[in-house]
């Protein structure tokens, strides 16, 4: 039998529960709004995207040399043009290129890619459906297939359609249309952050057309920094 | 009436408030990311949010200000409550033992309760999480000591004089 101290004390415990357990399921909510008004809302990325706009962000079309590119994700499709005799890994099936012009293409693949200027370095996670020269593959119960490389992939041209990139970051050359202003670069640091638009690379270069956020150039005889 | 001089005065450590003080942070670092990373921060998150790291902070500084423990030259001060003060003197002479309150976490960042318990028959009072509390028991037990001390001394002189 509790006497009338022990009482007191586990009043005045399950009293102090009370208020931590307050601010504790006060904190989960913050986060749950956080979550569901800025994060959950279009995703991740969507959030950004959907906050891009004439007035935070510039038009911006380039045309530059291809740098490394680490790119991380979820794309709805990327297609690929491949020369021949090169391999790639299906479902844990081996698939082989035989034509001298391939056409690959990857729908709603999630993964990892890394590019350069000549080869597909790294093409690492999950498509729901792949199209090999117009003939499509899918998984028979309809869950999204694993793709992966064996070695480097040659390409002829990549295009991802509309994507965001939080940042690219490359020592480049080309030419860089800034809102109607042209700027040259020749062999300069470009750092761009909160891209959003067209992103293809054809003809050994590297074409984005859409929005940003920031843009800076580094190079021997110029620094130009512009964010909104 | 004349200022009591306190040898030493302690209040709650704002270690107590850690994993408050971690959930603001947890907030705080969340919207500098989603900021950084050009989020379309959501207004009404924005200030909810803000609320709750305004009233936390403040709600801990309430919570810490109301209670405090003095020591004085002869005696022990327990003061609880803001406006309803409740401020309760205890002799050195009447304090029986002291012990440490320490669980992992709390040794980990060295702050914990103070049990003094007393001689009468009574619960005993408890110097909540504060910070240090094994010097705070050792320079209590110091002051204590040398109390004594200069009662027994005090206690002889009166017998000489009355002997004389």
């Amino acid at each position: 039998m509790h006497n009338r101290e022990d009482n007191l004390y586990y009043k005045k415990r399950h009293h102090l529960f009370g208020k931590k357990s307050l601010i504790f399921f006060s904190f989960l909510f913050i986060l749950g709004v956080i979550f569901f008004t800025t994060i959950y809302d279009g995703g991740l990325t969507g959030g950004v995207v959907k906050n891009l706009n004439a007035n935070n962000s510039f038009s911006v079309s380039s045309e530059t040399n291809i740098p490394n590119v680490n790119l991380q994700g979820d794309y709805s499709e990327i297609v690929f043009e491949i020369s021949a005799n090169q391999n790639l890994i299906l479902g844990g099936k081996k698939i082989s290129f035989d034509k001298t012009s391939n056409s690959l293409v990857l729908k709603d693949f999630s993964g990892e890619i890394n590019f350069d200027q000549s080869s597909v370095k790294l093409l690492e996670g999950k498509v729901s459906e792949v199209h090999i020269n117009d003939v499509p593959i899918k998984d028979e119960k309809n869950n999204k297939m694993k793709i992966s490389l064996t070695s480097g992939l040659r390409y002829d041209s990549i295009n991802f359609g509309e994507i965001y990139l939080d940042e690219l970051n490359f020592v480049g050359s080309g030419k860089i249309n800034l809102g109607g202003d042209i700027m040259k670069i020749n062999h300069d640091e470009v750092l761009i952050k909160n891209l959003f638009g067209e992103f293809s690379i054809k003809e050994n270069k590297l074409f984005f057309d859409g929005l940003i956020r920031s843009l800076s150039i580094t190079g021997k005889d110029k620094k130009i920094s512009i964010s909104k | 009436m004349q200022k009591r001089k306190y040898l030493i005065k302690v209040r709650r450590s704002r270690k107590t408030y850690f994993l408050i003080y971690l959930m603001d942070f947890i907030l705080i670092s969340l919207w500098g990311y989603l900021y950084y990373n050009g989020h379309a921060l959501n207004r009404i998150a924005l200030i909810i949010s803000a609320i709750f790291i305004f009233f936390t902070i403040k709600l801990t500084e309430l919570h810490r200000f109301k209670d405090w423990w003095a020591i004085t030259s002869n005696s022990f001060i327990q003061s609880t409550g803001i406006f309803d003060k409740n401020v309760r003197e205890v002799d050195f002479s009447s304090i029986s033992d002291l012990d440490l309150d320490q669980p992992f976490f709390k040794r980990i960042l060295n702050y914990g309760d103070i049990n003094v318990r007393l001689f009468l028959n009574e619960t005993s009072i408890k110097i909540k999480n504060i910070n240090k509390p094994r010097e705070f028991i050792e320079e209590l037990q110091r002051i204590m000591s040398l109390n004594r001390g200069q009662s027994l001394i005090g206690g002889e002189q009166r017998k000489r004089i009355k002997n004389a």
